[in-house]
Parts: structure tokens; C-alpha cells; sequence
């Protein structure tokens, strides 16, 4: 339904209990005030009469009554309206009894008004016995001559057709509701129209990803609309450049990732296929190129946890968890999942941890892919006979904590430690500079590290190798 | 050594994973009974379970669900198999009283050392006595035998020993024992920490070299093979 419909319909049907309202008020008023004529009536006769006369003969009160009195509260004649006409007339004692055979007993309801303490009532009915849906009415008077004969006097009337005068307001008041409804209408045309013109520039400015404003002319409410909308737009708009921005990233790692779990499965697949070579050739397989092998699949995993890790933190949501983690058994952990790989390379790896536990709150599987990743560059750039050391040392109090990986490893030049330290991998043209993204494991394991507000440093080891390590508080805290 | 190592249930709805995990835990020693549904892994009696291997994604019930009924019942210990890598399922995992969690892919000899680390849970040496080689250290008494006759420690000395013997074949950081034996009013550093090092292996004799200088890390006392 429009606006305009739903407005005049609403007019309309509060205009029903209103009218019917004013309705009823204007037939009691009508009935109130031919009571009250009909009273004012009796009384000048009676007075004209006098009591004494009255109640030797108190029929003489009713008279002069007759077929065709007109009664006095009709004084204007209107066309094609019948006049009432005061049919007959009784006198009744103060016990309600008629001074006259012929009088009818005094009416039930009527008299129950009148010793209420009413001067004057009425009924639209007949007496007992008259035809029902007569149009009569019944009035009675009290004279205020009690006790005597003369106190009460009925009066019959022929009723007017009464519903007209009604029917006539009533058609009356249809101009006024139909002139109500059309002046709403009209004032609420130009609204409407506004409205219909925002919705139009509102799905424009959608359809441009909210780059355009919706007008903002005039200061009520319907420009306040439009700026709250122009307010929202700003605010999608923004949410969606975040959103892009995010989304570019991933797509981005996600397509250097690929690249990068190409090169390892390749070289996988060559190891493979040389192995197969072998083993038919001579019955036996390389135990070298097994172990290269090994390393690759390795490192796919590794990539693809990375890439988990990347996800969850470029996430629009904060999907960093925060839960105590044990950090010993994350050590244990990691350098478990080296040992396999690091053991037939000729490569040793050791952990220690401290007796006391040392709990860090955090993201238990991002901490543990940024240690894994560091550990993992430690024994994958390795080399046979060399050593790995992952070392948690807890200070005093021991949630000052520090956890060191360290190799013997060729290290990196002094000139790339810098670059190490501050890569992020969502420079991706930096990253490609390194080999076999060594950088990039460092990268998230930094990344994870500031969110968990650790201290990330990398050092060289005389003579040769790296030191990694992860400490709380970071420099910042 | 007792061969009575405890049987593994593993489940694992993978068949391929499966009978590869299954080969593996078997030629490590483990006794294990595999299965690939998790409504089966629900009517298993608790009782006939050593360990407990459990994948999480299954057909029939939820791993979490038999972790409850395991853990209502039991304390054997639960390793999970994550293949999802994801933070809630590990910490609801832990929270609902496993062990420890692996994640997907992982090597052979890392299940096997996981589960064997599971196994040989507490790691502090709760006995009084620690038996390396020839020598013996009784962590009570303070009192260090060599082939039953009594080694005359100092007190870093023997402090020393007694750090490495509560948790033999494990490294422990020279940063730890600076910190936690050597007197700080006297002699701090870790190269102090060397020199007593040095002549506790002395004195110790064969029996010295069971403590063994792990690189980049501290020293571990080996136990080795008990007599």
C-alpha cells in the first residue's frame, strides 16, 4: 500500500468513531432538550391553570391537547417534513395513578427516572399494547404539585421521523472527511515525490559502490535520510576497500604460495622419478635423493600451514585466539616434527626447557608455525654434522621468557640480517629476492610474533650460523 | 626392557593413512587395533585401551564425543590428529583432557616419539635414586656412588648432578643451571658452570661421560640401558 493510500485510509477510519461519537452526543442532546420544551409546556399551563383548579379536575391539565398540536420546539416549517403531532395527554397522582379510567398506567421506566428525582423524561416506545416500531414517544412531566392528583403528566407524541436530522449531519460531514482527506493528500504529494526521488538516487549510488552521494537538499527529516545514508555508504565503502585490500593480499600469497609449492613438489617429482630409475636399474634406491625428497614434502607442508597461518591473520575478523599455551610443549613439539627429518640428514637436533612451566597467552597454532618456521630454516639450510639448538629459558619472574633457535648452520650475510628483520611478506617483490623463501617463514613468524606482542631478533653466530629469538616482553611493552 | 608395551587404538578414518600409521606404531612395538568408524570407536571398552590415537573428522561420532567417554572412564593417554590445524579444535581438545595433538601431515617416527613421550609422562624423576652406568645418585640422601663406593661431591657439584639426574635424557640449558646451581654471590657464568662440569665428569669416571654436553644447549645425563 502507498504512503498516501495508507494516510487517507487512516483518516477515514478515525473519522468512524469520531462521528459515531459526535452522533450519539447530538441525539441525547436532541432528546435532552425536547424533555426539557415538553417540561417548560406543562409547567405555563399548569401555571395558567392553577393547582386548586388542577386538582378538582385534573384532566383539565391535559387538554388542550389534540389531534394536530403542533408541538413548540418545532418552530420552523421545512419542506417535505412531516410534523409531529401531540396525540393525548394524562394526569397522574404522586403514587403514579391516573386521575382519569382511561389513562393508561403509568410507564415502568419512566417512572424510575422521575424518582431519581428528574423533572422530565422520555421513551421512544408506546405504551403496552401499542403497535411495536410505532414512532412514539412518551413524555413525562413532574408538576412539583405532590402530594395531590396533579403530580405527574404524560404526554404522547407522534414521533417525527427522528433519523433524518441525523442522517442529514451525517451527510454533512462527508465534504469535511472527503476535503481532509484530499488536503492530505496534496501536502503529502511533495513528500512522496522526495522520497520516491531518494529511493531512485539511492540505487544509483549503490550501483556505483556508493562513489556517488545522494542529494542532500533541505534540513528535515527526509535530508536527514539521505545523510544517513550518504554516512553508511561511506562506511561500506571504507569496509569494502579494507576487504579488497585484504583480499588482494591473499590472493596475492596465495598465488606466490602456489608458486612456491610448485618448486618443491618439482623437485619432489625428480627425486621421485630418479629413485623409480634407480631402484629398477640397480635394485636399490639413493638414500641421498630419498632424504632431498623428504625435505621437499616437508617444506610443502610447511608452505601450506603458512599459508593457513596468512589467512587467519589477514583476516577481516580477529581470528588470533588467545589461550594459555604451554610453550614447553610447543618446543617439544616442533622440534619433534624436525627431529625425522633432521636424524638421517645428519643433523642434530636438542631441546631444553625449563622445569617450571612457561605459559604465554596466544594463538597456539600460529606460535607454533612462527617456531616451526624458524626451526624448519634452521635444519632444511643445514648441513650434514651440524646442530640445531631450540632453548627455552625462563626468566625471573618466569613469565619473562625467552626462546632461542640457534644453528650452525651457513647463516645469511650481515648485509641480509636487516632485511630479515624487517621483512613482511606482504611485500611480496621483496620476497622474491630471497631464495627458496627462506625470508618468508621469518616474515610470518615476525608477523605473529607483533601480534602476540613478542620481540623478534635475528643474530649471526661466530663462526658461522643464526640465532632466532622470540622473547616476551617485546620492545614495546 | 619389559615388552609389555600398551595397546594403541588408533582411529583413523583414512584407510590409506590408516594402515600406514598401523605398520609404523607395529614395528615400533606397539600392539594396535584400528578403527575407522567413530560409532565402532564407542563401544571399544575402556579398559582395553593403552593409548589412545584419535582423528576428530569421523564417520559415525564426533572424535571429541569418544574423547569425552575415554576421559570420563580413564586416564590413559590421548594423542589427536589434527588435519585441520585449526587453534579451537586443539584447545577444545585439550580442554576436554587430551594429551597432546599432532598435525597433519607428520612423519612416522614423530608419532611414534609423540606417543612414547606420552608414555614416559612425568618427566621429573620422582625416585630417589637415579642409576647412570656404574654410578648411582641418591637425590634423598644427597649422596653420590661410584660401583658402591661413595664420590666426594661439593655442593655445585653435586647440585649439578642432581638437576640433570631429575630429568635424565633430557637437555637441560646451561642458563638453567647458572641460574638455578651455581652461588650468585660467588661465581656467576656459565663458563664457571664448565668448570664444574668438567670435574664432576672426573670424578665421576666412566661413569662421566653419561653426562653428555648437548650443543647449543646445556647437558643431559644419559641413563642408557639399566643393567
Amino acid at each position: 500500500m502507498t504512503l498516501q493510500r495508507r494516510l487517507a485510509l487512516t483518516i477515514v477510519v478515525a473519522a468512524v468513531p469520531i462521528v459515531a461519537g459526535l452522533a450519539w452526543v447530538r441525539v441525547a442532546a436532541g432528546r435532552h432538550a425536547n424533555e426539557a420544551a415538553m417540561r417548560d409546556l406543562v409547567l405555563t399551563r399548569a401555571a395558567v391553570i392553577g393547582r386548586e383548579a388542577c386538582e378538582a379536575a385534573p384532566q383539565s391539565l391535559s387538554v388542550p391537547f389534540g389531534a394536530g398540536a403542533r408541538p413548540p420546539w418545532m418552530p420552523h416549517r421545512r419542506p417535505g417534513r412531516t410534523l409531529p403531532r401531540l396525540l393525548r395527554s394524562h394526569v397522574y397522582d404522586d403514587a403514579f395513578h391516573a386521575t382519569t379510567p382511561e389513562a393508561p398506567p403509568f410507564p415502568v421506566a419512566l417512572r424510575r427516572a422521575l424518582e431519581r428525582g428528574g423533572d422530565a423524561a422520555s421513551q421512544r416506545r408506546g405504551l403496552d399494547g401499542e403497535a411495536a416500531g410505532a414512532k412514539r414517544v412518551v413524555y413525562a412531566v413532574r408538576t412539583g404539585w405532590s402530594p395531590g392528583p396533579c403530580a405527574y403528566v404524560l404526554v404522547w407524541r407522534d414521533g417525527p421521523p427522528t433519523l433524518a436530522p441525523l442522517r442529514d449531519w451525517l451527510v454533512s460531514l462527508v465534504p469535511l472527511v472527503l476535503g481532509l482527506v484530499g488536503a492530505m493528500w496534496l501536502a503529502s504529494a511533495p513528500v512522496v515525490r522526495r522520497v520516491r526521488e531518494l529511493a531512485e538516487a539511492m540505487r544509483q549510488s549503490a550501483a556505483s559502490r556508493y562513489e556517488t552521494p545522494v542529494p542532500e537538499a533541505g534540513r528535515d527529516e527526509i535530508t536527514g535520510l539521505a545523510r544517513a545514508f550518504n554516512d553508511a555508504g561511506t562506511e561500506v565503502r571504507e569496509h569494502l576497500a579494507t576487504v579488497e585490500r585484504r583480499d588482494r593480499t591473499l590472493r596475492d600469497f596465495l598465488a606466490n604460495t602456489t608458486h612456491d609449492v610448485m618448486i618443491p613438489l618439482t623437485v619432489l617429482q625428480g627425486h621421485l622419478a630418479a629413485l623409480e630409475r634407480d631402484a629398477a636399474a640397480t635394485g636399490r634406491a639413493d638414500r641421498a635423493a630419498l632424504l632431498a625428497a623428504m625435505g621437499e614434502a616437508h617444506h610443502i607442508g610447511s608452505l601450506l600451514h603458512n599459508l593457513g597461518a596468512v589467512a587467519k591473520l589477514e583476516s577481516p575478523e580477529d581470528l588470533v585466539q588467545r589461550h594459555p599455551v604451554d610453550l614447553a610443549a610447543l618446543v617439544e613439539r616442533v622440534v619433534e616434527r624436525h627431529r625425522p627429518l633432521a636424524r638421517p640428514a645428519g643433523i642434530d637436533i636438542e631441546f631444553a626447557v625449563p622445569e617450571e612451566p612457561v605459559t604465554v597467552s596466544g594463538d597456539v597454532t600460529l606460535l607454533e608455525q612462527a617456531v616451526g618456521n624458524v626451526v624448519h630454516n634452521a635444519v632444511r639450510y643445514n648441513r650434514q654434522g651440524g646442530h640445531v639448538a631450540v632453548v627455552l629459558e625462563a626468566g625471573r619472574p618466569p613469565d619473562l621468557w625467552r626462546l632461542r633457535v640457534v644453528d650452525d648452520g651457513p647463516g645469511v650475510a650481515a648485509e641480509a640480517i636487516g632485511r630479515l628483520s624487517e621483512r613482511r611478506y606482504r611485500d611480496d617483490d621483496a620476497r622474491r629476492r630471497e631464495p627458496n623463501g627462506t625470508g618468508l617463514g621469518l616474515a610470518i613468524a615476525r608477523e605473529v610474533a607483533d601480534r602476540h606482542g613478542l620481540a623478534l631478533r635475528v643474530r649471526r653466530v661466530e663462526p658461522t650460523g643464526l640465532e632466532v629469538e622470540f622473547a616476551w616482553p617485546g620492545e614495546r611493552q | 626392557m619389559s615388552n609389555e608395551l600398551p595397546r594403541i587404538l588408533l582411529v583413523e578414518d583414512d584407510e590409506a593413512l590408516g594402515c600406514q600409521v598401523v605398520q609404523h606404531l607395529s614395528a615400533a612395538g606397539f600392539p594396535t587395533r584400528w578403527i575407522t568408524n567413530g560409532a565402532d570407536a564407542l563401544e571399544v571398552p575402556t579398559a582395553e585401551i593403552g593409548v589412545l590415537v584419535l582423528d576428530l573428522m569421523l564417520p559415525g561420532a564426533h572424535g571429541f564425543d569418544i574423547l569425552k567417554r575415554v576421559r570420563a572412564e580413564s586416564d590413559v593417554p590421548v594423542l589427536i590428529l589434527s588435519a585441520r590445524n585449526e587453534t579451537p579444535d586443539k584447545v577444545r581438545a585439550l580442554g576436554l583432557g587430551a594429551d597432546d595433538y599432532l598435525t597433519k601431515p607428520f612423519w612416522p617416527d614423530e608419532l611414534v616419539a609423540r606417543v612414547r613421550a606420552r608414555l614416559r609422562r612425568p618427566t621429573l624423576q620422582r625416585a630417589a635414586t637415579v642409576v647412570f652406568g656404574e654410578a648411582a645418585i641418591d637425590l634423598a640422601a644427597r649422596r653420590v656412588t661410584v660401583s658402591e663406593s661413595e664420590v666426594d661431591l661439593t655442593r655445585v657439584e653435586f647440585d649439578l648432578l642432581a638437576a640433570l639426574a631429575r630429568r635424565p635424557g633430557t637437555a637441560v640449558s646451561r642458563a638453567w643451571l647458572a641460574d638455578h646451581v651455581l652461588d650468585p654471590e660467588r661465581e656467576g657464568g656459565e663458563r664457571t658452570l664448565d668448570v664444574h662440569v668438567s670435574r664432576l665428569r672426573r670424578k665421576l669416571g666412566a661413569a662421566g661421560a653419561r653426562i653428555a654436553t648437548v650443543w647449543g644447549v646445556g647437558y643431559r645425563l644419559d641413563q642408557g640401558p639399566r643393567p
